[in-house]
C-alpha cells in the first residue's frame, strides 16, 4: 500500500477522443454460468425422467426390465449428447461474440456494435433519447457489472425491450451519468428562442469555447506581428 | 487541487525501489547486478546476478500494475488494459465524471501520482509544474525546445508519450 496524490486541477478539461467502450470480460463469466446452469438443468430434468421410468419399470418381470434398462441408457445418451451438440457451439462461439461488442457514447449519438454472422449497428442520436435506465441482475451483481438501456422516441408497437442495451459495463453509473449530462445539455441548448450565434449554456463548453476564441486571437495577432 | 499528500511508497523494498531506478536509468541487467553488489546499502546481502535482477524486474512490475490499479479501481476510473504500456510504472485511464484521461504515475519519491489531463489555471499550475518536473526527473527525460514553450498540457502529453515509447 502506499500514499496517492491526486491532481484534478483548477484549468479545462480538454475534450477527449473518441472512446470506444468494451463489455467487461465479465459479462463472459456471466453468459457461461448461464448457458452451463441451462445446461445442467436439462441434465437434471433427463435423468429424473429417467429415474421416474426406471422406478416404472420395477414391477415388470426380470427379463422384460432388463432390455428397457438398455432403452433408458440409451435415451439418456442420446439425450445428453443432443444437449452437449446445442450446447458446446454456444460456448465455443460465445467469447468472440462478446468481443465483436462495442459502444460510443461521445460525439452525438449513442453507437452500439454487436453481432458475429450479422453485424449490427444502431445509432441512437441524443436528440431521440427519451429515457435512460440501468439494470442489475442477481449474476451481474455477483459479477459486478451493469446494463444501461436506452429507449428512444422512434420506438414502435408495444415492445418492452429498450432500444439499446448497453451490457457488460464495470462503471455503468458513471457511464449513466455521463450520457445524462451530454442529454441534459443538449436539450437545454433546444427550449427557448434561437441565438443569432451558437453560444454554448453549460459552463464547461462555454470555457473552452473562450479558450478556442482567445487562442485564434493570439495566433492572429502573432501573424500580424510577423 | 491536491486531495491527499503522499508519502513515500511502501510496497517496494529498498532493493526493488532501486532496481526500478537503474531500469528507469537504462541499465541493462548485468550493470544493474553490478551496482547493486558495490552499493553499501546492500552489503552482506547475498551477490546478485542478472537472472536474480530479471526476476526482480517482473516482480516490481508486477506489484507497480497491481498498485496502480488499485488505484484506478478506487478511483472509479475507466482501465483500457489491451493498450497499457507495460513496464513504464505508468497507467492511463479514463474518468467519465470530468469526462477525461486520467495519468497514473508511480515514482520513488512521492508514491502514485494521478493527474487529470486539464488546461491549468493559474491556481494549479505551480503543483502540476512540480508534479511534471519530478516525473522528468525520475525517468531522465528531457523536454525539446519547442515543447518547452507549449502549455503545460502539450508537455505532459509529450512525457507521456516518450514514457510509452520506452515500454514499447
Amino acid at each position: 500500500m502506499s500514499e496517492v496524490t491526486l491532481i484534478k486541477g483548477e484549468g479545462i478539461y480538454p475534450e477527449p477522443d473518441v472512446r470506444r467502450i468494451r463489455p467487461h470480460r465479465r459479462l463472459l463469466w456471466k453468459y457461461f454460468t448461464i448457458i452451463l446452469l441451462l445446461w445442467l438443468i436439462i441434465i437434471i430434468i433427463i435423468f429424473a425422467i429417467s429415474f421416474f421410468i426406471f422406478t416404472g419399470l420395477l414391477g415388470l418381470d426380470q427379463d422384460l426390465r432388463e432390455r428397457l434398462t438398455g432403452v433408458v441408457d440409451l435415451f439418456i445418451l442420446i439425450c445428453v449428447s443432443l444437449s452437449s451438440i446445442v450446447f458446446l457451439p454456444i460456448l465455443i462461439v460465445l467469447p468472440f461474440y462478446v468481443k465483436s461488442m462495442e459502444f460510443i457514447v461521445h460525439g452525438d449519438e449513442v453507437v452500439v456494435k454487436k453481432g458475429l454472422v450479422n453485424k449490427t449497428v444502431k445509432h441512437c442520436p441524443y436528440r431521440n433519447i427519451v429515457n435512460i435506465s440501468t439494470t442489475v441482475g442477481p449474476l451481474d451483481r455477483i459479477f459486478r457489472i451493469g446494463c444501461v438501456n436506452i429507449e428512444t422516441a422512434g420506438k414502435s408497437g408495444y415492445i418492452a425491450e429498450p432500444e439499446e442495451k448497453l451490457e457488460g459495463l464495470y462503471l455503468y453509473h458513471e457511464i449513466r451519468d455521463y450520457i445524462l449530462r451530454r442529454l441534459r445539455a443538449y436539450q437545454s441548448t433546444q427550449t427557448g428562442p434561437k441565438e443569432p450565434f451558437d453560444i454554448p449554456t453549460d459552463r464547461e463548453s462555454l470555457q473552452r469555447e473562450s479558450i478556442r476564441t482567445l487562442k485564434e486571437i493570439r495566433d492572429l495577432l502573432k501573424e500580424r506581428i510577423r | 487541487m491536491i486531495l491527499a499528500v503522499a508519502q513515500k511508497q511502501e510496497f517496494l523494498t529498498e532493493y526493488e525501489l532501486e532496481v526500478f531506478k537503474l531500469v528507469n536509468e537504462g541499465n541493462n541487467p548485468q550493470e544493474i547486478a553490478d551496482k547493486i553488489n558495490s552499493d553499501s546499502r546492500f552489503e552482506g546481502q547475498k551477490e546478485r546476478r542478472k537472472e536474480n535482477i530479471r526476476k526482480t524486474r517482473v516482480v516490481v512490475r508486477n506489484k507497480i500494475e497491481r498498485e496502480l490499479r488499485r488505484i484506478a479501481t478506487t478511483n472509479r476510473l475507466d482501465l483500457d488494459l489491451a493498450k497499457m504500456p507495460k513496464d513504464t510504472g505508468m497507467m492511463i485511464a479514463f474518468d467519465w465524471v470530468h469526462n477525461t484521461k486520467v495519468y497514473l504515475f508511480f515514482t520513488t519519491e512521492k508514491g502514485i501520482l494521478a493527474w487529470w489531463e486539464h488546461e491549468c489555471s493559474n491556481r494549479c499550475e505551480p503543483i502540476c509544474h512540480e508534479t511534471l518536473d519530478l516525473i522528468l526527473k525520475e525517468r531522465k527525460i528531457e523536454l525539446p525546445p519547442e515543447t518547452k514553450d507549449a502549455s503545460l498540457l502539450e508537455q505532459f502529453r509529450y512525457t507521456v508519450s516518450v514514457i510509452r515509447e520506452k515500454g514499447e
